[in-house]
C-alpha cells in the first residue's frame, strides 16, 4: 500500500499501470485543477506579482538555453531560447506589479524508464541496475517547477536505499526532467517494482504520478551487449564475380572512381572506407575520431579483421534478392551469436550500395549528388577531370582555390558525403538486425518489431503502424534518400528510445512477463510434514497468494545444488496449487520449497516442507 | 608624446568621434579613464560608463578582458548610479591566468536609468609592467522591453610601469 505525505490518497500498487495512473490523473484527483491563465510576465513563481522571488528564480535559470536542463520557459520573457539579460531587463521593468492571477494550474509530470515513450512504456523489464529512471514535467502556461519539491518513493529496496525511501537525491534534476541511473543491484527485486514521484510548481501546485516495471534478470544472465560487439565490415568481397571487388564496382558506378585514375580510386576507396565506419559509429554513440560520445554503445567497427570473436558483414555489390535491396542482415534476438558471418550465405546478406542508385533515382536529391560524377548519365568521375588530382589532395585550400577547383571540389565533396552516409547509414541498421532490432512483438517479449510484410524485423509503433519518425531501423522502404542521408533540412535517423535502451542493456527481453504481477507467497503447506511410501507418491497442495498458470514447484535441500522436482503441477486458484511428491524423486528430508510463477517471480521458502 | 597617441587611437578609433563624453545621436559606452598609468604592485578602478542620449537601461550583462594579461581583474562592484539594490545580480567569473572577468549582471527594479550613468566599477592589479588594453564584453546592455541598447565595445589603455 501506497501513503504519500501531503496527498490524500491510497493505492494498492497490485493493479495494472494504467489504471492506477488513469486514476491518479493528479488534477482529477485532487480536484484543484483550474484552466490555465496567462500569469503576468516576470511572476515566475505564480503570486500574481513580480518581486523579490521572481528575480531569484530567474536568477537561477540565468544562462540557460531551451536544450539545457535547467531551461525554464516561464523564465524565457521574449521566448527566444535563451535566458540572459533581455529577460532580466523585462522582469526588472516589471518589478512591482501585482495583481495578476495566482497559478492554480498544476504542472504535468510522467515516470517512465530510459526516455522511452508513453505508449511503449506500459510494460517494461529492466534489469538488476544499469537503466534510467527518467521522469518529465512540465510547468505548461503555469509557474516554474520547483525542483527540491521532488519525491521519489519505491515500493521496494532499490540501490541500497530501503522501501519508501526518499530517492530524490540520487536524481539530476532539472526544469523539464529528473534522470538517475540506477547502479547494479544484485540485490533488486525480480519482481514488480512500484514508483511513485511528485513535485510541485512554484506555487505549491503538486503533480503525481505512478509507474510500475518488472526487474528480471537477462536470458542466461547475458545481456546482449554485455561482451562488447567487433563488427568487421568486410569491403574486399567480390560475391558478383565480377571484374574486382564489389566495393570498388560500386565506386565506379558512381563517378567517385575509375580504372583510368588507380591511385586516385585506391585514395577515393580508403577515404570513403574510412568515412563510411566513422559515420556508421557515429549512430551507435561514437564520436568521429573513434572515442566514445556520452552515451556510446558497447560496440566497435573496422575495415580489418578484429580480434575474434566478431561477426562480419560485408558492403559492396547487389543483393542476390533485387537491385532495390539495400541491405538485409538475419535478426538475433539477444545477440546471441557474437560472431556470425553475414557473408557466408551467398549474396542476400549485406550491404549493396548499387541500390542506392535503383531505390531513389528521380531524387533531386539523389541526381544533385551522383549525376555530375555518373558516367551513365554524362558526369565526369572522380579521376577524369583535369582537377581532380589537385581538389581531392588533402592540402586543397579552398581559399587559394579558383572559382573551377571550387565547384569540382564541391562536387566532388557532395557526393562522398551522400554515399558515405546512405550507405553508413544502411550498415548500423543491418547491424541493428544483428544486434536483435528489432524483436517481434510488444514489450517485453519484443521492441515493438513487425512480423509481416516490410515491416519484418522493423520498428512499428505501439499501434501497430509505421513510425512517422526518422528511426534507424523502420522499413528500409520508408526512408527517402534524404531521411537517410540527412539532406534537405532532414536529421539523420536514429534509434528510437526503446531500441536505445535495448542497445545499451537497459531493458531485458521476457516474454514470460505478461502483466506488473505481484510475487507469490506461501502461507502454508498440507499436509505437512507429509509421508510418501517408499516407491509411492502422495498428493501436497501449497497455500498462499499471487500463483500464475502453471507455478513450477522444486524442493531443495541444503548442502545438494540439484533441485527436486515434483511428479506434476496443477494451479487451483491464485492462491492454491497442488503437487504429487513421489518417493523415487523425492526422498525424505527437510526441503526448501522454490515455486517459479510462470512469469520468472521466485518464491524461496526455507526449510518449508518435511518429507517423511 | 606616447600619451598624446594614446589618446587620439582611443578617440578615433574605439571610442567614435566625440572624446569629450558628450551624448550624441545613439548610446555610447566609455570606459573612465579611458587611459591611465601606475606602477607595477598597484591597483586602478575603471568605472564603465554609458551616454543614453534618449534611451533607458533596464539591464546589463558585462564583462572585461585585458590584454596582455599584465593586469587582473580581481572585483567588480555594481555603481550606484544604475544599482538600486546594492548587490550585483549576478557576480562574475574571475579567470586571473586568462586576466578576465565575464558575465557581471545588473538589474535595475521598476524604472530604467537614463542619461549618463555609470554601471559598474573594476577594479584590476597591476602584475607586470607594459601596455594593456582593458576591453568590454558580454551580452551587452539593454533597455525595458530587452532590446539591445549598446553593445559592449569599450577600451581603455593601462600603462604599468615598473616600481
Amino acid at each position: 500500500m501506497w501513503g504519500v505525505a501531503g496527498a490524500n490518497h491510497i493505492r494498492d500498487v497490485n493493479v495494472p499501470p494504467r489504471s492506477i495512473r488513469t486514476a491518479l490523473l493528479f488534477s482529477g484527483f485532487l480536484g484543484s485543477a483550474a484552466a490555465a491563465s496567462a500569469l503576468l510576465a516576470g511572476d515566475l513563481d505564480g503570486d500574481g506579482s513580480v518581486g523579490a522571488n521572481d528575480e531569484a528564480l530567474l536568477a537561477s535559470f540565468y544562462g540557460s538555453a531551451e536544450s539545457d536542463p535547467g531551461y525554464a520557459a516561464a523564465g524565457d520573457l521574449d521566448g527566444d531560447g535563451v535566458i540572459g539579460v533581455r529577460d532580466l531587463a523585462r522582469l526588472g521593468a516589471a518589478w512591482g506589479t501585482s495583481g495578476g492571477p495566482v497559478d492554480t494550474t498544476p504542472p504535468s509530470l510522467r515516470v517512465t524508464l530510459n526516455d522511452i515513450p508513453d505508449d511503449m512504456d506500459d510494460l517494461l523489464v529492466a534489469p538488476p541496475g544499469g537503466f534510467d529512471i527518467t521522469i518529465e514535467f512540465d510547468a505548461g502556461d503555469g509557474s516554474v517547477i520547483d525542483p527540491a519539491s521532488l519525491v521519489v518513493l519505491p515500493s521496494l529496496p532499490i540501490a541500497g536505499d530501503p522501501a519508501f525511501g526518499d530517492l530524490a537525491a540520487h536524481f539530476e534534476v532539472g526544469q523539464r526532467r529528473a534522470v538517475w541511473r540506477v547502479p547494479a543491484d544484485p540485490t533488486l527485486g525480480r519482481t514488480t517494482h512500484a514508483l511513485l514521484a511528485q513535485v510541485r510548481d512554484a506555487a505549491g501546485n503538486p503533480a503525481v504520478s505512478l509507474y510500475q516495471y518488472a526487474v528480471r534478470d537477462f536470458p542466461y544472465q547475458r545481456p546482449p551487449l554485455g561482451n562488447p560487439q567487433r563488427i568487421f565490415l568486410d569491403f574486399d568481397r567480390n560475391r558478383s564475380l565480377g571484374p574486382d571487388v564489389d566495393f570498388l564496382e560500386d565506386l565506379r558506378r558512381y563517378g567517385l572512381s575509375t580504372t583510368s585514375a588507380p591511385s586516385l580510386e585506391s585514395e577515393m576507396r580508403a577515404r570513403l572506407v574510412a568515412e563510411i565506419v566513422k559515420r556508421t559509429q557515429a549512430f551507435y554513440g561514437w564520436n568521429a575520431d573513434g572515442t566514445p560520445g556520452e552515451d556510446p554503445v558497447g560496440i566497435s567497427f573496422s575495415a580489418t579483421p578484429p580480434a575474434p570473436p566478431y561477426s562480419r558483414l560485408c558492403v559492396g555489390g547487389e543483393s542476390s534478392l533485387g537491385s532495390i535491396f539495400l541491405g538485409a542482415a538475419l535478426l538475433d534476438v539477444g545477440n546471441s551469436n557474437e560472431a556470425s558471418d553475414e557473408c557466408a550465405s551467398g549474396g542476400q546478406y549485406g550491404v549493396f550500395p548499387q541500390a542506392i542508385a535503383a531505390l531513389w533515382p528521380n531524387s533531386a536529391s539523389y541526381q544533385a549528388a551522383f549525376h555530375p560524377l555518373d558516367p551513365s548519365v554524362g558526369g565526369i568521375p572522380v579521376g577524369s577531370h583535369p582537377l581532380d588530382a589537385s581538389v581531392t589532395s588533402p592540402s586543397f585550400d579552398p581559399a587559394t582555390a579558383s572559382a573551377e577547383e571550387i565547384a569540382r571540389h564541391s562536387q566532388i565533396e557532395n557526393a562522398v558525403d551522400a554515399f558515405a552516409q546512405g550507405v553508413a547509414s544502411a550498415v548500423a541498421h543491418e547491424t541493428g538486425h544483428m544486434l536483435g532490432l528489432v524483436a517481434h512483438g510488444a514489450a517485453p517479449g519484443g521492441l515493438f518489431g513487425g512480423t509481416s510484410g516490410s515491416a519484418t524485423d522493423h520498428n512499428l509503433a505501439a499501434g501497430g503502424s509505421v513510425p512517422v519518425e526518422n528511426y534507424l531501423m523502420n522499413a528500409g522502404g520508408s526512408f527517402t534518400f534524404s531521411e537517410l542521408t540527412g539532406r534537405d533540412g532532414k536529421a539523420l535517423p536514429i534509434f528510437r528510445p526503446l531500441n536505445w535502451a535495448y542497445l545499451h542493456d537497459r531493458v531485458v527481453l521476457d516474454s514470460r512477463v505478461t502483466g506488473l504481477f505481484p510475487p507469490p507467497t506461501l502461507s502454508s503447506i498440507s499436509p505437512n510434514p507429509i509421508v510418501v511410501a517408499p516407491g509411492g507418491s502422495a498428493t501436497v497442495t501449497f497455500h498462499g497468494s499471487g500463483f500464475l498458470e502453471t507455478p513450477s514447484i522444486q524442493l531443495r535441500i541444503e548442502g545438494d545444488p540439484t533441485p527436486n522436482a515434483l511428479l506434476s503441477e496443477t494451479l487451483l486458484d491464485g492462491g492454491t496449487v497442488g503437487g504429487v511428491i513421489h518417493s523415487v524423486l523425492v526422498p525424505p528430508g527437510l526441503y526448501d520449497v522454490e515455486i517459479t510463477n510462470g512469469d520468472g517471480q521466485v518464491l524461496l521458502a526455507p526449510d518449508a516442507l518435511e518429507v517423511q | 608624446m606616447k600619451r598624446a597617441l594614446l589618446l587620439a587611437l582611443v578617440c578615433v578609433g574605439l571610442l567614435g568621434s566625440d572624446c569629450q563624453g558628450g551624448a550624441v545621436g545613439t548610446p555610447s559606452l566609455w570606459l573612465d579613464p579611458p587611459l591611465a598609468s601606475l606602477t607595477e604592485g598597484s591597483v586602478v578602478s575603471v568605472d564603465v560608463l554609458v551616454v543614453t542620449a534618449s534611451a533607458s537601461i533596464q539591464a546589463y550583462d558585462l564583462g572585461v578582458q585585458v590584454s596582455p594579461p599584465i593586469l587582473v581583474p580581481f572585483a567588480i562592484e555594481p555603481h550606484p548610479d544604475f544599482d538600486d539594490d546594492g548587490v550585483l545580480f549576478r557576480p562574475p567569473a574571475f579567470d586571473v591566468a586568462g586576466a578576465s572577468a565575464t558575465g557581471a549582471v545588473d538589474v535595475r527594479h521598476g524604472a530604467a536609468a537614463s542619461g549618463t550613468v555609470r554601471l559598474l566599477r573594476v577594479r584590476l592589479w597591476a602584475a607586470a609592467s607594459g601596455v594593456a588594453e582593458v576591453r568590454l564584453s558580454g551580452d551587452g546592455i539593454v533597455g525595458p522591453d530587452g532590446s539591445l541598447v549598446v553593445s559592449p565595445s569599450a577600451v581603455a589603455t593601462i600603462q604599468v610601469t615598473p616600481p
